[in-house]
């Protein structure tokens, strides 16, 4: 091999990451090297850091640093209403809309059967034990409005109706400030067929 | 070199997506007459808009063009035949089911225009309420088997050439056919002559000849996928455990 070992082990950490091949990988690390190296050093002290402090909220499943993640610790939570949500990233756009101020549950991700992805990978067990608590009245489906979302939704539903929960699914429509002439034919059926009185 | 191949608006549903970067996706399509194929879609992750994949959801048939040279092109444009409609519950697990096997037993760039009219029956069936889910699933099974060249022989005895009798016993050799057996036989692939005639006359109209059907076909696709063991059965089980339902399609 043409680099020293650390060089070489560098480059091969940055190919885990997403869509970096070996190219990338290689300018990344001589970027670190020649140009930025108090910025590799953030980036190695933050990496150690997030790596063994962070785990997943036992109650939501929501990233965390201790026991609990930030909303479910929080006080004034209205715990009897639970939003199902597929990702982390949902929950940060549900919370930047500060118009919901119960708790989340995160599946991280959704099921997939064509990928094995089963009841089992989007923590069946958490959320029946969350729901056995006793403590959650309703149930808001938040999963994305896909096929496979879809398919969460409607299992998870059934899941609540086992505990006599009542679970309802977000609407979908059309997109404020949007043009109907715009808007795809499969959202613009979900919108009438959700439609709400105008007084 | 090979020129820029170009499809336009063909027939075409999606089996199966892999997200691939930051918002695009990995298609993996069932069309009419260019069978199983693989497109790249741009930006399809975001809103639903036709010029891009969004429109393209599974069970929805849509017209669907792409261009690109060697192996997998990029999606052009997509749009869906008809409004879609949702599928729940089991009917939605007979569709994965179905995907599943188009994806495990085709080859890529392998055209079966009869086997995707199948599949679209199918899919109609599953959004009809009024259909059985089990038989649609069952019939289209038959008719894969068919395509794929591992029909089964159904009306006749494999040695004797004879025509099967509804009243007898019959063990079916997946390899061979339906041979004769007397008396009382037990075992797993013994089925009676009426359940056979009933599937290759593609009736299934009683409850008896559907649970034959169903364990006949499943042995011969599992010897077609050859050990390869099919994920959305195991998704299905789990979840009808958690949902406390029984065991079914």
């Amino acid at each position: 091999m043409l680099y020293p070992p650390s060089l070489s082990r560098l480059i091969e950490a940055f190919r885990c990451l997403p869509g970096v091949g070996p190219k990338s990988a290689q300018r990344m690390a001589f970027h670190l090297l020649e140009r930025d190296r108090s910025g590799g050093n953030e980036i190695a002290a933050s990496v150690a850091a997030a790596m063994a402090k962070l785990g997943h909220c036992k109650r939501c499943r929501m990233f965390a640093e201790g026991e609990l993640c930030p909303v479910c610790a929080a006080t004034g939570r209205d715990t009897s209403l639970l939003c199902v949500v597929e990702s982390p990233a949902d929950v940060v756009a549900i919370e930047q809309t500060a118009s919901f101020r119960g708790c989340y549950f995160v599946l991280m991700g959704h099921l997939s059967p064509l990928d094995g992805v089963g009841p089992a990978e989007i923590g069946i067990g958490d959320f029946e034990k969350l729901l056995g608590a006793g403590e959650v009245k309703e149930v808001i489906l938040a999963t994305n409005p896909t096929v496979e979302g879809e398919a969460t939704a409607h299992f998870l539903a059934e899941v609540a109706a086992r505990f006599g929960l009542r679970a309802s699914r977000i609407a979908h429509g059309v997109p404020v400030g949007g043009e109907l002439e715009y808007v795809d034919g499969g959202t613009l059926a979900h919108a009438l067929a959700g439609r709400t009185p105008a007084l | 070199m090979t020129g820029v191949r170009r499809v336009n608006l063909e027939p075409a549903f999606l089996l199966h997506h892999y997200p691939w970067r930051d918002t695009s996706r990995i298609l993996e399509l069932m069309t009419r007459t260019h069978g199983r194929v693989s497109v790249f879609s741009r930006a399809s992750r975001q809103s639903g808009s036709t010029a891009t994949g969004g429109a393209l959801q599974p069970f929805t048939e849509s017209l669907v063009s792409w261009s690109g040279r060697g192996e997998a092109g990029h999606l052009t444009s997509a749009e869906r035949v008809r409004p879609p409609a949702t599928l729940a519950g089991d009917r939605l697990m007979s569709g994965f089911y179905a995907n599943e096997l188009l994806l495990k037993l085709l080859q890529r760039n392998d055209p079966h225009p009869a086997l995707f009219d199948a599949y679209a029956g199918l899919i109609e069936r599953l959004y009809a309420p009024d259909h059985d889910p089990g038989r649609a699933l069952r019939l289209f099974e038959k008719r894969l088997l068919d395509e794929l060249g591992w029909g089964l022989n159904l009306e006749h005895e494999a040695t004797s050439g004879e025509p099967l009798a509804p009243a007898r016993s019959y063990r079916y050799g997946i390899e061979g056919g339906a041979e004769p057996v007397d008396g009382v036989a037990e075992g797993t692939l013994i089925f009676c002559g009426a359940s056979l005639l009933s599937l290759a006359r593609e009736e299934l109209d009683n409850l008896s000849s559907l649970a034959d059907a169903r364990r006949l076909l499943r042995a011969a696709l599992d010897r077609l996928l050859d050990g390869r063991p099919l994920r959305t059965r195991e998704v299905a089980r789990e979840m009808r455990a958690h949902a406390g339902k029984a065991d079914g399609g």
